[in-house]
């Protein structure tokens, strides 16, 4: 269910007056016709952080990288890469970004090293740089021993991994990342995160979306939860759950406790409920108010003997499913 | 076992009528269909009005030119349409990946082949309908019987459904509506032996043959006649195809419904490739002149990739192009050199008319693959997203098609030259062996006799070639697919050749150009309308001066300034207009004189 009043959740975090921040989008709106496919959003993203952005097929977000990439030229708001306005000036923009949509575009005709050495010059890239630079970036992406391979016969894990060399050609400060590891078996899927993950160590920017929401949680800084081309929700994971106030289900089966016990558990700090099942119980946690650890100690501090001590993991898909009703602009 | 009889639902037809009816382009080709006939039979009537003096008696019975005029334009509208809106019938759906969808469903293989049919057969008889009120009108003049204009409306609709089922039984075979395209009217015309034997039998035994059987030879299906018998002769030899179409199109359905697309020019030229090869070892031993050596880009990337990596971007495969064409062209003009001078003229004009055909056709497929093909392959984002001007894109791609043309530059002044040597009076071909350096001599000798059929002939190539690759660029730009591009970039050129003739010129073919040039301002009016007009007068006027003056040197000048201006006009435009064609921001500050200027031609 989304919450009562979107607009309340505003970023935590906003980037200190001192820093350009690398990337700015203010109160965005892209039509396509009659689809307003984008909403008045609003991002700030400092540089180096890497910025997920979730939502479900339709709500915006390859619209929103593509306005960033100089590629919809039909919008209202403000977009600014590294203070540069991406409406009046692209052409400085396209030397900042590297941009990789959510599909791999082949050239059949052409080998890794080829297809590199095709970018390189469409970055015009010296001459005499263009090998070491190559070399480079395969090194990075483990594809060295691919460099005289037909694009065309890669695995897609392979591919996507090209790709992301052919973006890191002329040293972009931000990757717009569409989707990467959309359609990857799960082998090709890590790979990717670890080298989104060196990259991050590089200190690039990142803004990155994906459906895989445990990845985003395991690689970016914040995130940005979009539905029907509007921002629902945008911080840290942590404030996120704060701001949505989650709570943690902890199930705990007691070992020669009686029903009095429950009642005491319920005046824990933090504790919301507790449902008693058959066989546990289901105590419902404000992790805002007390942590899991403070519970456990609370419990033992009650003089109750613990058999089970469960967390249920709350992740992303709960803070997901929590604020998107799966609507499309 | 319950049978399950089958339902008159045709919910296919219904799909593809609503999908039509929704598409403001169906009313828009309408329109300018109805807008076409009414104005051709308009000129046809006031042809009729002038040669009556107005005396409204006198135009009784002169229905029979009008009535001819409006059947013959609607066998070339259906010609021209009907297997642009035929041949995607099927492979649209294979290319959507969505024909399996329908094969599971409990619609038969035929069936929906049925209904494919009929939903684009519908909108080609909304297009015969439209002639109605004008058949009408010509009957009512006189001088058509009522079984001429019964045979005039059967004879349009069994060609439709003629054309319509090859239309689709192509659609069936191929993988791609452009081979889909290119099958039906290579299959077409290979079946025209087959239509002539097949009326001259049938006549032979039903005992119909009225026009002598010379006629046959050039025309099987006469489009109206006065006898039921030929009528059902005719209806029978279109008919019997039909059904063979039909039932080869239910077999292909389901056997090529995974066939893999393959480039038909791509694979016609790699077999050319082992020709050729084999034809250089079995001649030279294997002797190479030009090698493809592969490099890796400079500083431009698109360039680069067009002619060194698309196979028939190449240096090897053009020189195999022009090969192919120049061979044969080159043994049929010193073949024809020993003929009398009217028929040696004739065939080398007919071939010019055939290689320019190529050419247009060569140069629309080149260009509008440039922007569709980037699209198809999902690699247009990243040629935007990168530092490179829309306007650098655009120039890096036509530099492929200037190559192109480069190569067909040569058969077509090839034919120049034979043209003026031939005008000439083939000088220095009696001097037998030392012919081979005499003839060549005299044949370049020969163009300052000519030297406005020269002049003229070249512009014609350095004018409409470029400005034929700049409408298929902007149409490729334009459109998703190359399908479509390459489709209405034909209908538009073929149309632009032949319309105007057909508007500006109802005489006999041999006599169109002395029509024309006797009527200056319709002659204006005519070049200006179409180039074909301009090398139908240069061919015709400029070697045999007809008119025993240069008028058609004015005509022809006046045309090469306006479409001179109107490519240049196109180029600029496309270019200034680069970043919105290709769908990227443009820079605030951006316009021709702060942008790179590039390779340009």
């Amino acid at each position: 269910m989304p919450p009562d009043d979107p607009t309340s959740l505003k970023p935590t975090d906003p980037v200190p007056a001192d820093v350009v921040p690398v990337v700015s989008i203010e109160n965005l709106h892209v039509h396509y016709g009659a689809i307003h496919a984008v909403r008045g959003i609003s991002i700030e993203i400092p540089p180096g952080e890497v910025y997920g952005f979730i939502g479900p097929n339709g709500a915006g977000k390859s619209t929103t990288i593509k306005v960033l990439a100089t590629l919809i030229g039909h919008f209202t708001g403000t977009a600014k890469i590294n203070g540069i306005d991406v409406a009046r000036r692209p052409q400085e923009v396209r030397e900042q970004i590297g941009y990789m949509p959510d599909f791999f575009g082949v050239y059949e005709d052409l080998n890794v090293r080829e297809y590199l050495h095709f970018f390189a010059a469409a970055y015009r890239i010296p001459r005499k740089q263009r090998k070491t630079v190559i070399d480079d970036v395969l090194e990075l992406t483990d594809l060295t021993h691919k460099i005289g391979d037909q694009v065309d016969s890669l695995s897609r894990g392979m591919k996507q991994r090209l790709a992301l060399a052919r973006v890191l050609l002329h040293d972009p400060q931000l990757l717009l990342l569409d989707e990467p590891a959309s359609g990857l078996d799960p082998r090709a899927r890590i790979e990717v995160r670890e080298l989104l993950k060196a990259l991050t160590e590089m200190g690039k920017t990142i803004l990155i979306s994906s459906h895989i929401l445990h990845e985003l949680a395991h690689l970016c800084t914040r995130i940005g939860i979009i539905e029907t081309g509007e921002m629902v929700a945008q911080g840290s994971l942590q404030e996120i759950y704060r701001q949505l106030q989650l709570m943690r289900i902890v199930h705990v089966q007691l070992t020669g406790s009686d029903d009095g016990v429950v009642d005491q558990i319920r005046k824990i700090k933090g504790v919301a409920d507790v449902e008693q099942h058959v066989d546990r119980l289901a105590i419902q946690l404000r992790e805002d108010h007390a942590a899991v650890e403070d519970l456990h100690e609370a419990l033992v501090n009650l003089g109750v003997k613990i058999h089970m001590f469960q967390p249920e993991a709350m992740d992303m898909e709960t803070a997901f499913m929590k604020l998107t009703e799966g609507k499309t602009a | 076992m319950i049978r399950r009889w089958p339902q008159l639902g045709l919910p296919l037809l219904t799909k593809e009528l609503i999908e039509q009816a929704a598409q403001r382009r169906t009313y828009f080709v309408r329109l300018l269909y109805a807008s076409l006939l009414f104005l051709l039979a308009y000129l046809e009537f006031e042809r009729i009005l002038a040669a009556s003096g107005s005396n409204t008696l006198a135009m009784l019975g002169k229905g029979t030119d009008m009535f001819h005029q409006v059947i013959n334009l609607q066998f070339l509208g259906i010609l021209l349409f009907l297997p642009s809106l035929a041949c995607g019938a099927i492979t649209a759906e294979k290319e959507r990946d969505s024909l399996t969808m329908l094969l599971v469903t409990r619609l038969g293989p035929f069936t929906i082949l049925f209904e494919k049919l009929l939903g684009r057969l519908v909108p080609m008889f909304t297009f015969l309908l439209l002639s109605l009120p004008l058949l009408a009108f010509a009957y009512s003049l006189g001088g058509v019987s009522t079984l001429e204009l019964v045979s005039g409306i059967v004879m349009l609709t069994m060609i439709c459904i003629y054309i319509g089922s090859l239309a689709v039984m192509c659609s069936s075979w191929c993988g791609s509506t452009v081979s889909a395209f290119v099958s039906t009217y290579a299959i077409g015309l290979l079946s025209y032996p087959f239509l002539v034997l097949g009326s001259m039998l049938l006549d032979a035994r039903f005992n119909t043959l009225a026009t002598g059987s010379f006629y046959y030879a050039v025309a099987p299906i006469e489009l109206t006649t006065d006898s039921l018998g030929k009528l059902w002769v005719q209806v029978t030899v279109l008919g019997v195809p039909c059904l063979l179409f039909i039932v080869l199109g239910r077999l292909f359905l389901v056997r090529r419904a995974h066939v893999i697309r393959r480039n038909l020019v791509l694979t016609l030229f790699r077999r050319l490739d082992h020709f050729f090869f084999w034809l250089n070892e079995f001649t030279t031993g294997g002797v190479v002149l030009v090698r493809d050596d592969v490099q890796l880009p400079d500083d431009q990337p698109i360039t680069w990739r067009e002619t060194q990596k698309k196979t028939l971007g190449t240096t090897r495969y053009l020189i195999r192009v022009l090969v192919s064409i120049e061979t044969p062209l080159f043994l049929v003009l010193a073949a024809v050199a020993g003929m009398a001078y009217q028929a040696r003229l004739g065939v080398a004009a007919e071939a010019l008319y055939v290689v320019w055909a190529l050419a247009v056709l060569l140069i629309a497929v080149q260009a509008t693959s440039l922007v569709t093909g980037e699209r198809s392959h999902q690699t247009i984002d990243l040629l935007l997203a990168s530092p490179m001007t829309s306007r650098e894109i655009i120039l890096q791609k036509h530099y492929s098609v200037r190559r192109l043309m480069y190569v067909l530059g040569v058969p077509l002044g090839t034919i120049f030259l034979f043209e003026s040597w031939f005008a000439n009076g083939t000088p220095g071909l009696e001097d037998g062996p030392t012919a081979v350096i005499t003839v060549p001599l005299a044949a370049l000798a020969s163009t300052f006799f000519h030297f406005d059929y020269i002049l003229c002939s070249v512009l014609s190539v350095l004018v409409y070639l470029p400005l034929c690759s700049w409408i298929a660029l902007l149409i490729g730009i334009k459109s998703r697919s190359q399908a479509r591009a390459l489709l209405v970039t034909l209908l538009l050129l073929v149309g632009w050749a032949f319309l105007p003739v057909l508007v500006f010129v109802n005489d006999q073919p041999e006599t169109i150009v002395e029509s024309l040039l006797s009527r200056p301002p319709v002659a204006v009016a005519a070049c200006l309308c179409s180039p074909s007009v301009i090398i139908l007068i240069n061919e015709t006027d400029g070697l045999n001066n007809v008119m025993g003056t240069n008028d058609h040197l004015a005509f022809t000048l006046i045309n090469f300034a306006v479409y001179g201006l109107g490519w240049w006009g196109l180029r600029r435009w496309c270019l200034a207009h680069s970043n919105q064609l290709l769908g990227r921001i443009a820079d605030d500050d951006s316009d021709l004189g702060s942008q790179p200027a590039g390779d340009v031609l």
